[in-house]
C-alpha cells in the first residue's frame, strides 16, 4: 500500500514544479529571424515580444538530460495559447558547443500547461510561456552566446470557425453535430449513442470472424475466441467515456474540451480506437451539463514567431 | 520427566528466538552504492533545483530489509563548499519495493565550475525480524470509534491512532480543505518566492484542482484513521487481518495531512468484520541496523 500524502507544502511544491515561470525576467529577445534547419510550417512567422525567464540546465548521464528555456510571451494571455511548439534552429555556447537537439525539427504541437486551466475567474490573466529544448551543453560552458528559432502558437480564438461549442453533448447521442466551423474545416462528429456502439460491437464481431474464414481458420473454438476478443476490446461506451465518429479529411481537429456546467475544465484522455475516437473520463463521469468544445487548426489560429536570445548566463 | 518437559517448552521457544535473529546475522557486506546523479540546475528566482544522488544497497541477506533510509553526515563538492542544505527535512524510510530500492538524497547545487564531490553517512535499515515487538496486532481496534485505539504495544511504541466513522472522517476532511486562509499562505509563499500575481493565480488553481482531488472518493467499506503526524512517520506500514492471521483484502489508500495531524483512509473490498485485526508494522530502535558509507568521488555530470 503505498499513501498519497496531500500536504499543503507538497501542493505547492507541485504546484510551483509546474510552473517553472516564476524567475526574474532576464533576457530580452532581439527580434531577428535566423534559419540552420527547417521552419515547422510555412505560414510567415514574425518576431517576438519574448522574455527570458527560466533556464533549467539538468544535468544527468541517466534519464531526460535536457537544457530548457522557459521563453514568456507577455501579449498573449495564457488562457488563449492552447498549444505551442517552439522549434530551436541555432543554439551555442560560449565554447562554440552546437546544443541543437537531433529531433528539434521534429517538435510537435503540444497543449501548453497555463492554457488547459482556462481563464481565471479572478485577477489578470497569467501569460503564456512555452519552453525551448536543447542539449546539456558542457560544465565548463558559461554562457548560451545565442538561441534561436520559431515558436508556433495554436490560438483558435483568432479563427472565428477555430472552435465549435455543443452544449449539453450527452443528448446529442445518436446525431450528427451541426456548427458551421465544423463544416468550415471540413470536419463530420457524431455522438455514438448506447445503442449505436451496441450495433457497431456487432459489426466488429461479424467482421473478425469474416477476416479468420478468409484466412482459412476453420476451428469454431479459435474462431469464436477471435470473434470474443474483437467484441470485448470494442469500445464500450458507458458513464465514462463518450464515443465519437470523426471524419476530418484535412486533420484540422487539435484536442475536445469538456467542461462542467459552471464552465469548469473537465480533464480526459482521448484514443483512437476501430475507426471511432474515445473520450474517457477518470475522475467524474459526464453529467447532462456538460460541454464538449471542439478546438480546430486552421492558417489563422497558427500564429508563428521568430526569436533570439544572446549571452544568457547559464545556471 | 520435568527436564523432557522443560526441553518441550524450552526448545521451540529456542527455535523462535533464532528465527528472530536471523535476519540479523544475514547481512553480510552491506554497502551503499551510487546509482544516479542529477545536477539540476535553474537559473535565480525559483530555487527548486538541486543536485540529487540516488543511493542504493548492495550485499548479502537484503531481502530482510523491508525499507531504508539514508542520512547524510557530510557532502563537499571539490572546490570545498558544503552542499548539506541546513533546511532540509530528516530523511524518510523508503521501501525497499518502491523505485527499485533506489533512495534520493537531495543536496545543494555544487558550483558549475566543480567537478566532483564527496559524501559520507549513514544508511538505517530497518530488518522487522530482529525485534518481534515491531509488529503490533491490535484485535478489537474498532470498538470505541473517535477515541484513540488502546493498546500495550502501541503505548509502548508511543504510536497513537483514532478509528473515525466514515461521517466524522468526512467531516474532518471538509475542515482540512483549501480555504482563504490558506489559499492566502500559499499566496504569501510564492510571492516570498518572487513568484507575481498573474503567476500565483495559475498555481492557486492548480492547488484547488489538487484540493479537489478524491473529495468525493470516500469506499463504502473503508477503514478511515485519524492520528497525529509523530505517530504516521513511525508506522512503515500497517494492514489488516481476521482473527486467524489471514490477511483482509484492502484496495488502495491514500493520506492526507495538514500541520501535524493525518487523514488517512483504506479502502477494504467487503465490510469489515467487527473482529478484524489492526496489523502495524512500526519503526522501533531494535529493527533498525545502521551502515556507515562514505563514496569519495562522485563525478559531476
Amino acid at each position: 500500500m503505498n499513501a498519497t500524502r496531500n500536504s499543503l507544502p507538497l501542493l505547492l511544491v507541485m504546484a510551483l514544479v509546474a510552473a517553472p515561470a516564476a524567475a526574474q525576467s532576464k533576457v530580452k529577445s532581439k527580434p531577428k529571424p535566423a534559419a540552420k534547419t527547417e521552419a515547422p510550417a510555412p505560414a510567415k512567422a514574425t518576431p517576438a515580444n519574448a522574455t527570458l525567464k527560466t533556464v533549467q540546465d539538468r544535468r544527468t548521464e541517466g534519464h531526460f538530460p535536457r537544457c530548457t528555456l522557459g521563453i514568456e510571451l507577455p501579449d498573449i494571455p495564457a488562457h488563449e495559447a492552447r498549444a505551442s511548439r517552439v522549434v530551436v534552429m541555432k543554439a551555442v555556447d560560449d565554447l562554440g558547443t552546437n546544443l541543437v537537439r537531433e529531433d528539434a525539427a521534429d517538435t510537435r504541437l503540444e497543449p501548453t500547461q497555463r492554457g488547459s486551466f482556462g481563464k481565471p475567474k479572478d485577477g489578470p490573466p497569467p501569460p503564456t510561456i512555452v519552453f525551448a529544448e536543447l542539449k546539456n551543453p558542457p560544465r565548463k560552458a558559461t554562457t548560451l552566446k545565442e538561441v534561436s528559432g520559431e515558436i508556433e502558437l495554436y490560438i483558435p480564438g483568432r479563427d472565428p470557425n477555430g472552435e465549435a461549442e455543443f452544449p449539453k453533448i450527452l443528448s446529442m447521442a445518436g446525431k450528427p453535430l451541426a456548427h458551421a466551423a465544423l463544416k468550415e474545416n471540413g470536419v463530420e462528429i457524431s455522438v455514438l449513442s448506447e445503442a449505436q456502439i451496441g450495433v457497431e460491437r456487432k459489426k466488429a464481431g461479424e467482421a473478425e470472424r469474416a477476416k479468420a474464414k478468409k484466412e482459412g481458420i476453420t476451428d469454431e473454438d479459435t474462431i469464436r475466441s477471435m470473434v470474443e476478443y474483437a467484441v470485448d476490446s470494442f469500445p464500450k461506451g458507458g458513464e465514462g467515456q463518450i464515443v465519437l465518429r470523426v471524419k476530418d479529411p484535412k486533420k484540422a481537429i487539435q484536442d475536445f474540451k469538456m467542461a462542467d456546467g459552471e464552465g469548469n475544465p473537465q480533464f480526459n484522455g482521448k484514443s483512437d480506437e476501430a475507426g471511432l475516437t474515445i473520450l474517457e473520463f477518470w475522475g467524474d463521469k459526464p453529467k447532462p451539463d456538460w460541454t464538449m468544445k471542439v478546438l480546430m487548426q486552421s492558417d489563422r489560429s497558427l500564429v508563428r514567431h521568430t526569436f533570439v536570445f544572446r549571452d544568457v548566463p547559464l545556471p | 520427566m520435568k527436564r523432557t518437559a522443560a526441553c518441550r517448552v524450552v526448545a521451540p521457544l529456542a527455535f523462535v528466538v533464532l528465527c528472530a535473529a536471523r535476519p540479523a546475522e544475514g547481512q553480510a557486506n552491506v554497502k551503499v552504492v551510487l546509482t544516479d546523479v542529477v545536477d539540476d540546475r535553474i537559473s535565480d528566482g525559483m530555487g527548486s533545483g538541486g543536485l540529487v544522488l540516488m543511493l542504493n544497497l548492495e550485499g548479502e541477506g537484503l531481502e530482510a530489509v523491508k525499507s531504508a533510509r539514508m542520512r547524510v553526515k557530510e557532502a563537499k563538492d571539490d572546490s570545498g563548499k558544503n552542499l548539506v542544505n541546513p533546511k532540509t527535512r530528516p530523511p524518510e524510510f523508503s521501501d525497499r519495493n518502491s523505485n527499485a530500492g533506489n533512495i534520493q538524497v537531495a543536496l545543494d547545487n555544487p558550483p558549475r565550475s566543480a567537478t566532483s564531490m564527496r559524501i559520507s553517512g549513514t544508511a538505517d535499515l530497518f530488518l522487522p525480524g530482529r525485534d518481534p515487538s515491531s509488529v503490533v496486532k491490535v484485535p478489537g481496534f474498532q470498538a470505541r470509534p473517535g477515541k484513540p485505539v488502546t493498546s500495550k504495544g502501541l503505548k509502548a511504541a508511543k504510536v497513537e491512532l483514532t478509528v473515525l466513522s466514515k461521517e466524522s472522517y468526512v467531516e474532518a476532511r471538509k475542515k482540512n480543505r483549501l480555504d482563504e486562509k490558506k489559499i492566502a499562505e500559499i499566496r504569501a509563499e510564492a510571492k516570498e518566492r518572487g513568484m507575481k500575481d498573474e503567476e500565483i493565480g495559475p498555481l492557486i488553481e492548480m492547488a484547488k484542482a489538487f484540493d479537489e482531488m478524491g473529495e468525493s472518493d470516500f469506499p463504502e467499506h473503508g477503514l478511515y484513521l485519524q492520528l497525529p503526524k509523530a505517530s504516521e512517520e513511525k508506522i512503515q506500514e500497517l494492514w489488516l487481518e481476521t482473527p486467524t492471521g489471514e490477511r483482509i483484502e484492502t484496495g488502495g489508500y491514500s493520506a492526507r495531512t495538514d500541520k501535524d495531524v493525518v487523514l488517512k483512509q483504506i479502502d477494504v473490498k467487503k465490510a469489515l468484520p467487527r473482529d478484524a485485526v489492526l496489523v502495524l508494522s512500526l519503526f522501533t530502535e531494535k529493527a533498525i541496523v545502521s551502515v556507515p558509507f562514505d563514496i569519495k568521488e562522485v563525478r559531476l555530470p
